[in-house]
């Protein structure tokens, strides 16, 4: 299992990184790539994707055979990543932690704001919605 | 100033004169110390054969918007 | 690596409090403390538990970079003669409760019903805010919660408490 790495500047230091099940790869308008876990061994957060410059963002899995895209047609998209993590029975022997892979967009249109964001589950369906809190467990 | 706080480990019960003793500490209920280490194994993917037509797309329609939006 | 978080409860007086980390359970009964056993320190009909005073911690931010949008919620019922309190809300949250030697009187901070189903937004804050974020390593609010019986309660309800925070990595 290749190892990647992360410095943190706070604390001065690289520190591991463990890759994740569901992992962000983002292509460039002139086909040029960065990945959340770089083919170089190092993590990248999602603050360093250069959103002005988004043609595609991808979640991908070494596990399973899916791809999900998300096509940056319009500069004015603005990405949105993010987990939504979640501990059912706090403290019990039947605690349970469930991470939801949230990612897609928001555009302004007009006066509005439009949103749409899709949510990878456990048993790695897709969930498409405007709004990831009706999204329970 | 906070009033000096006391720490204890909620799983194994051993007392800390600060957070950072309690951090470091190597926990005999759980096995680990307090700041926890994940790790998943990634296996191969599969690329996308079109790839590149839909990039080639999403470029020309990135450059019409921004023409559109001027 | 995810940030690493934990739940913490603070007990004793508020002159020399004792902070529990990544506690057993959040069992409430008739003593201040934590990792409480229920049989040991039952909760008289008619009287209140202690309060609560708990925390989502975040231990070490790891890859991530920011933690925000915490919700909490129980689950299981309680019985007709109880009700479970909180100072979590989604539309009328105080604002950062200080932490206060915990009392079986009638709490003046865990005054909403503990959600019983996930809340469809953040109810409990960060530096005060409910729209607050965590940047790096520290706490929550402070999540007060108390549960208050009449005289015609009876033993024996099990409920669990539930957490949701989202995380930008």
């Amino acid at each position: 299992m290749p190892e990647y790495k992360y410095f943190r500047k706070d604390l001065k230091k690289w520190i591991g990184a463990p890759p994740e099940i569901w992992q962000w790869e983002v292509t460039y308008e002139d086909g040029s790539s960065l990945k959340q876990f770089g083919d170089d061994g190092i993590f990248h957060q999602f603050a360093e994707i250069d959103q002005s410059r988004l043609a595609m963002f991808k979640m991908i899995s070494h596990e399973f055979p899916q791809t999900y895209t998300v096509l940056f047609s319009d500069p004015n998209m603005k990405l949105i990543h993010f987990y939504r993590n979640i501990v059912l029975n706090s403290g019990t022997t039947d605690e349970k932690h469930i991470r939801l892979y949230c990612f897609g967009y928001e555009k302004k249109v007009g006066a509005r704001v439009q949103k749409i964001i899709m949510a990878i589950t456990p048993a790695n369906n897709l969930i498409v919605t405007e709004d990831p809190d009706l999204i329970t467990v | 100033m906070r009033t000096k706080v006391k720490h204890i480990c909620g799983q194994c019960e051993e007392s800390f004169s600060s957070e950072l003793a309690y951090l470091k500490h190597l926990c005999p209920a759980s096995g680990r110390t307090p700041r926890n280490l994940e790790t998943l194994s990634p296996k191969t993917k599969v690329a996308s054969v079109l790839e590149k037509k839909i990039l080639a797309a999403v470029q020309m329609a990135r450059v019409a918007k921004k023409q559109y939006n001027a | 690596m995810a940030a690493t978080v934990e739940i913490d409860e603070e007990n004793g007086k508020d002159s020399s409090p004792a902070l529990t980390h990544n506690i057993g359970n959040s069992n409430m009964g008739s003593a201040d403390a934590a990792n409480l056993n229920p049989i040991a320190s039952p909760i008289a009909p008619g009287a209140n538990s202690f309060e609560k005073w708990q925390l989502l911690h975040v231990v070490d931010m790891g890859t991530s970079s920011k933690i925000e949008n915490i919700r909490v919620w129980r689950s299981g019922s309680l019985g007709a003669n109880a009700i479970h309190l909180t100072n979590a809300s989604i539309s009328d949250y105080r604002g950062e409760a200080k932490y206060r030697t915990p009392t079986d009187d009638t709490s003046p901070y865990a005054i909403f019903p503990m959600p019983t189903s996930i809340p469809g937004s953040a109810n409990l804050g960060i530096g005060g805010s409910l729209a607050g974020s965590l940047t790096k390593s520290g706490s929550s609010d402070f999540l007060v919660h108390q549960i208050q019986t009449t005289e015609a309660a009876l033993a024996g309800s099990t409920t669990v408490m539930n957490y949701s925070y989202d995380e930008t990595a």
